[in-house]
C-alpha cells in the first residue's frame, strides 16, 4: 500500500536505542518517558518533520544514536565515503549540524569523504555532490596543523571546522601530509575519543 | 503545487463483514445456517468452567499440614455445597467447625503448604449473538458459528492481541488517564476505552482481572515494548500477553480522536469485536433493519475476510479533514481552511508549506508533512 515515508523510515533499531543515549545530546532535560514516545510516533509517522528546535535537536540526538544501527546504509568503508540522503537534508538542518550528527555517530579513521545526494536539474536522478570531508585521529595531546602557512594548534578530544570551499588541498598534520577535500561545509578534524560509540 | 499527505482510513460506517463466534469449551450450537439473529439471541450453550479456590485448612484447623485431611467431612473427589460442613475438629474448649465457602468438588489437599483446593461447579452459560446478523455456517465439531453482519469498523495506529469479543465499557472522558486503581472486577471480559492513556501497572491488573482489551489514545511507548516486545508488527503479530490492546492516534497520552470517540460512546454497554492484531474493531450495527440489507449481500467466498485499514497518499486539498501527527497538537483534528503559496521556514530550520487549520477551539499554523488526511 503505498504511503508517503521520510527519513525515518531509513533507520532500523530505534527501538533499541535507551531514551538515555538520547536525551545526553539534549541541552535540557526530558523525562525518558517522553523521548521513547518521541522516537516511537517518529517511527509510525516518519513523514513528520520538527517545529522547533528542541524538537530538531531530539530528531538529531535520535540520527546519531540510531547510526550505530545503521553504519553501513550512510558509510563506504572501503572507498571512505559519507553519503548522506537527499531526504535528510530538508530534514535535519543546518547541513553542518547533520554533518556534525554522521561524525558523532560513526566509528571512522583517517581521512574521509562526505557527499550529500543532490536532484540532478531535468532529471528524476539523483547526483552525489561533494561537500567536505573529515580527519578522524583520536589525539591524546595537542596537535599542530599547518594550513595554508597559517599554524594551527588543536587540543585533544576537539572537532573543528576548517570552512575550506572548494578542491584539494594540502594540509599538515603533526609534520605529515594530507590531501583533503574542501566543499559547501569545509574540512573537519575530529580528535574526539567518542567514547559514546563505545 | 500538489502536497501530498497520507490519507488514513479510520473509521468505516455500514461495513458488511463476516464474524466468527465460539462456544468455549463442551457445548452445543443452537443455530443453523440461513438463521436470522438479533443482538440478544442465544445462539450457543457450554458448561463453563468456573475456576478454584484455595482453602489454608491446616492453618484454620491449627493443626499440622500432615494432620488436617483427617478432619475433612467429604472425600476427594466429593461435591460440596456452600455452608455445609467441610472440615471439623473438637478440641479442648470446643469445636472448631469450617464450612464450604462455594459449591464446589473436593480436588486435592497438598500436604506440603496445608492447602485444599476446591475447584467451583462448572456452570451452564449462554453465548449471546452480540449482533443482528444472518448465520451463514457452524462446524459443530470446533464450535464455530460464522455470521454475516454489518456495523462500523474503526482502525486504530497499532495494537496488540488475539480477537476478542465483550461488552463495551466506555469509561468517563476522552482524555482520561487511566490508573490501576480504575481498574475493577466489573471489568472482566469487558471492552475497556480508557480514554487517552493507560499506565502500565493499569495494563498488569487488567491481566489479572481477566479484562478483554484496552483501548486509549496512546500507550507509553516503553510500556508498549516491555509488554508485547517490540514495535515492529512482524515481530509482535501473535503475542498473546492475556489482555489485547489498541491505540487510535499513537505513542504517549493522546485523547482518543474526535472522529472515534462519539462511535464508543453509542455503543457504551453494546457487544463490540476487536482485534489487536490488525489494530481494528469492530462495532456492530444496533438498528434491527440491518438485516433486511444483509440479506441482500453476499460477502465473496466462505471465510473470514482481514478488515486493514486503508492508507493512500493524494494531495491536500482546502476543505479536508486533517488529523495532526506532528509532535505538537498531536491528535487534534480539524478542516484546512488555506494552504500557503510559498514555503517557509519553521523555528526547526526546515522549510516547507503550511496549512492553517481550524479546530473546534482553534486555528493552528501546521507544517503539510505534520498531518494526516482523514478521508
Amino acid at each position: 500500500m503505498p504511503r508517503l515515508t521520510g527519513a525515518f523510515d531509513l533507520l532500523k533499531g530505534l527501538e533499541q536505542i535507551p531514551p538515555e543515549n538520547i536525551t545526553r545530546w539534549l541541552k535540557y532535560k526530558l523525562e525518558p518517558q517522553r523521548v521513547a514516545d518521541f522516537v516511537a510516533n517518529r517511527t509510525y509517522y516518519p513523514q513528520t518533520v520538527a517545529t522547533t528546535k528542541e524538537e530538531m535537536a531530539i530528531d538529531l540526538a535520535i540520527l546519531r544514536e540510531s547510526l550505530k544501527f545503521n553504519q553501513d546504509k550512510f558509510f563506504n568503508k572501503i572507498s571512505k565515503i559519507i553519503l548522506i540522503p537527499k531526504s535528510f537534508q530538508n530534514r535535519y538542518t543546518p547541513l553542518t549540524k547533520l554533518i556534525e550528527a554522521f561524525l558523532d555517530g560513526l566509528v571512522l579513521e583517517g581521512v574521509t569523504q562526505i557527499m550529500v545526494e543532490e536532484s540532478s536539474a531535468g532529471s528524476t536522478a539523483s547526483k552525489k555532490v561533494e561537500v567536505g570531508s573529515v580527519y578522524t585521529f583520536m589525539a591524546k595531546t595537542d596537535i599542530k596543523i599547518n594550513l595554508d602557512g597559517k599554524d594551527f594548534i588543536l587540543g585533544p578530544n576537539s572537532l573543528t571546522l576548517f570552512p575550506i570551499k572548494q578542491g584539494e588541498k594540502v594540509i599538515n598534520i603533526n609534520q605529515e601530509k594530507f590531501t583533503i577535500i574542501g566543499g559547501k561545509v569545509g574540512f573537519f578534524i575530529d580528535l574526539r575519543e567518542k567514547k559514546w560509540l563505545s | 503545487m500538489a502536497i501530498l499527505a497520507n490519507s488514513r482510513q479510520r473509521v468505516r460506517v455500514g461495513s458488511v463483514v463476516r464474524i466468527a463466534r465460539y462456544i468455549e469449551g463442551k457445548g452445543t450450537i443452537t443455530v443453523s445456517p440461513g438463521q436470522e439473529i438479533g443482538l440478544y439471541d442465544v445462539i450457543g450453550r457450554y458448561q463453563k468452567s468456573a475456576g478454584f479456590t484455595a482453602l489454608k485448612l491446616a492453618n484454620l484447623l491449627g493443626v499440622s499440614h500432615k494432620s488436617a485431611p483427617k478432619f475433612l467431612q467429604r472425600k476427594i473427589g466429593e461435591k460440596i455445597y456452600k455452608g455445609e460442613l467441610l472440615a471439623s475438629k473438637k478440641g479442648l474448649f470446643g469445636v472448631k467447625n469450617i464450612p464450604s465457602p462455594a459449591d464446589a468438588i473436593l480436588e486435592e489437599y497438598n500436604l506440603k503448604t496445608g492447602e485444599l483446593r476446591l475447584k467451583y461447579f462448572s456452570k451452564q452459560d449462554s453465548l449471546i449473538s452480540g449482533v443482528y446478523g444472518i448465520v451463514e455456517d457452524v462446524d459443530k465439531n470446533i464450535g464455530k458459528i460464522i455470521i454475516k453482519t454489518s456495523g462500523t469498523e474503526v482502525f486504530g495506529i497499532y495494537g496488540c492481541g488475539r480477537e476478542r469479543y465483550g461488552i463495551l465499557n466506555v469509561l468517563k472522558g476522552e482524555d482520561n488517564l487511566m490508573t490501576k486503581l480504575q481498574i475493577t472486577t466489573v471489568m472482566k471480559d469487558q471492552i475497556v476505552v480508557a480514554g487517552a492513556f493507560v499506565h502500565k501497572e493499569a495494563i498488569q491488573k487488567a491481566v489479572g482481572f481477566g479484562i478483554g482489551a484496552i483501548i486509549a489514545g496512546g500507550f507509553g511507548a516503553s510500556d508498549f515494548i516491555s509488554i508485547v516486545g517490540s514495535l515492529d508488527w512482524n515481530k509482535r503479530v501473535g503475542v498473546e500477553v492475556g489482555v489485547s490492546l489498541l491505540a487510535t492516534e499513537g505513542f504517549g497520552p493522546i485523547p482518543i480522536g474526535v472522529d472515534i470517540y462519539p462511535h464508543f460512546q453509542t455503543h457504551q454497554g453494546k457487544y463490540v469485536f476487536i482485534n489487536g492484531n490488525s489494530a481494528s474493531m469492530l462495532l456492530p450495527s444496533l438498528e434491527s433493519d440491518s438485516i433486511i440489507s444483509l440479506r441482500k449481500i453476499a460477502l465473496p467466498g466462505k471465510g473470514l475476510i482481514e478488515h486493514f485499514q486503508e492508507v493512500l497518499v493524494r494531495s491536500i486539498e482546502v476543505e479536508d479533514k486533517v488529523r495532526i501527527v506532528g509532535s505538537s497538537f498531536t491528535g487534534a483534528q480539524g478542516k484546512v481552511i488555506s494552504i500557503d503559496k510559498t514555503a517557509t521556514v519553521l523555528p526547526s530550520g526546515v522549510s516547507t508549506y503550511i496549512l492553517t487549520v481550524e479546530t473546534l477551539r482553534q486555528k493552528i499554523r501546521v507544517p503539510y508533512p505534520n498531518v494526516e488526511i482523514i478521508p
